[in-house]
């Protein structure tokens, strides 16, 4: 699929690497849409960089977790920018909890967002999707699906959830839909991050670097292009899950 | 991303097919230097050496029976000296025998196993010293399905398979971070020549995407991971689906 005159749909754009995404894909010339979840995010200036790339962009406060705001957003985003090509599963919540300390409103939280979200969202377009012929999802898990982190347990359940749901769409809206997922190492580390954590994750890496959301991009974009490849998983972690 | 203006690479097995479609990828990359190996028609390499040529880069073809590790200790020892430099390294190289579980002789296997395994494996080892002497480099070694998904009808091959991608993990550990070794996976791209027209088509119903691939989806995945930096160990699957089921 090319990427120029394509609709992107990303959930959780307006900062981090969600924004990247909405970015490097806008300045290939796809339109945008996505969603926000706090009113202090910063979506207005993402919104005004993506547009300032001479592309449209479509904006919504969604709460990626109730299945009708997301069926809106969905509904809306054909309405204003005609269709969506692509969708990237990208909002989360990254929660550190003791297993014995998780409480049934933080573990719902984390499988809400983290794994209802990314299957309402898909259960929404992929109708449009299917109709018009063609469609990719990706979604981005993380290392925590394959590797233990401690303190991650819900985390993990939800990313490894995402994984298996990645792969029965894969099978189940095959041929017309591809769907994917991406596993991202450390590729922005949060703002303020203690020189300790940031050099625990260049330690913990084969390539002794932390990456950049610009290597997200760079693997959604060969997703996007590549015709053939539905069903599976790819790292981009520097290596971190061999060490 | 890397630059590949100035740069050696070599393909092995790039004579035809995969190899032949990712040595003229390498040459509209931008390569300084595409070498290639082959092992039985000199016709076949002389073709494709041209056909190379047109992109405006260095070619050069050597001869190579992978199985024998002094041609392989030959082949980079040329590289050396022609060129002083490798940066990129494709383990294409490959055969495809039959061979249920009870048919499998102990030539057969000897033959399946050091082509597919051995010779990427001692390729990488002496390549190494040549890509760490320069600026580091990059891997790649071509996998299959039989590689993560056991079938009855190649049981060798599968287990040659298996452990190249083993070793490419165990490779990018050991050349890290200089080196970034990586494997590629890919399903029904290229009709085998023993394979008739029905029989590869009859293929498609165990697709999930219904369709065949390409040799173009091979060489998209070997491009991205010479400019994915921040990609080492990792497998990427270009398989229509088939593994998933």
């Amino acid at each position: 699929m090319k990427i120029e005159n394509s609709v992107i749909l990303i959930t959780g754009a307006a900062m981090r690497v969600g924004r990247e995404l909405a970015l490097y894909f806008a300045s290939k010339g796809a339109c945008i849409a996505f969603s926000y979840y706090e009113e202090d995010e910063p979506w207005q200036a993402t919104k005004s960089e993506i547009e300032a790339l001479g592309v449209k962009c479509f904006v919504k406060k969604v709460e990626i977790r109730n299945g009708a705001e997301v069926k809106t957003f969905v509904q809306e985003t054909i309405e204003n920018l005609g269709k969506i090509d692509v969708l990237i599963n990208n909002a989360s919540v990254w929660l550190k909890t003791p297993f014995l300390k998780i409480s049934e409103e933080e573990w719902d939280l984390s499988l809400d967002v983290n794994l209802k979200g990314p299957f309402l969202c898909s259960q929404a377009v992929a109708p449009f999707m299917l109709e018009q012929g063609q469609g990719v999802i990706i979604n981005i898990t993380d290392l925590s699906a394959f590797q233990v982190w401690n303190d991650y347990a819900h985390h993990a359940a939800s990313k490894a959830g995402l994984v298996a749901l990645t792969k029965s769409l894969a099978f189940e809206l095959a041929p017309t839909i591809r769907v994917n997922a991406i596993a991202p190492g450390t590729v922005l580390l949060p703002p303020n991050a203690p020189p300790a954590k940031v050099e625990w994750a260049i330690e913990n890496s084969l390539l002794k670097r932390v990456g950049s959301p610009q290597d997200v991009a760079d693997l959604a974009e060969f997703l996007i292009e590549n015709d053939f490849a539905t069903g599976s998983v790819y790292f981009i972690d520097g290596g971190r899950s061999l060490v | 991303m890397m630059d590949l203006t100035g740069k050696c690479t070599l393909v092995t097995g790039g004579a035809h097919r995969i190899g032949k479609a990712i040595a003229m990828t390498l040459a509209r990359m931008g390569a300084a230097q595409v070498v290639f190996t082959f092992n039985s028609s000199v016709e076949a390499a002389e073709k494709t050496a041209q056909e190379i040529r047109s992109f405006g880069c260095e070619v050069l073809a050597i001869r190579c029976d992978q199985s024998d590790i002094k041609q392989i200790d030959q082949t980079i020892e040329m590289i050396k000296n022609k060129f002083g430099r490798l940066d990129v390294l494709i383990n294409s190289a490959s055969v495809l025998f039959e061979g249920d579980f009870f048919d499998v002789t102990p030539d057969s296997w000897d033959i399946v196993v050091n082509i597919n395994t051995r010779g990427p494996f001692f390729f990488m080892q002496k390549a190494a010293p040549l890509m760490l002497a320069g600026d580091g480099g990059v891997i790649v070694n071509i996998i299959d399905e039989s590689a993560v998904k056991p079938a009855l009808k190649w049981v060798h091959h599968g287990a040659s398979k298996a452990a190249l991608w083993n070793i490419t993990r165990s490779a990018s550990m050991a050349l890290s971070p200089k080196i970034r070794v990586n494997a590629v996976l890919p399903g029904a791209v290229l009709k085998p020549p023993d394979y008739t027209d029905e029989h590869w088509e009859g293929l498609i119903p165990n697709i999930p995407l219904r369709k065949l691939g390409s040799a173009e989806d091979v060489c998209q995945a070997v491009e991205y991971l010479i400019n994915a930096d921040f990609v080492t160990g990792q497998m990427i699957v270009v398989d229509g689906g088939a593994t998933v089921l």
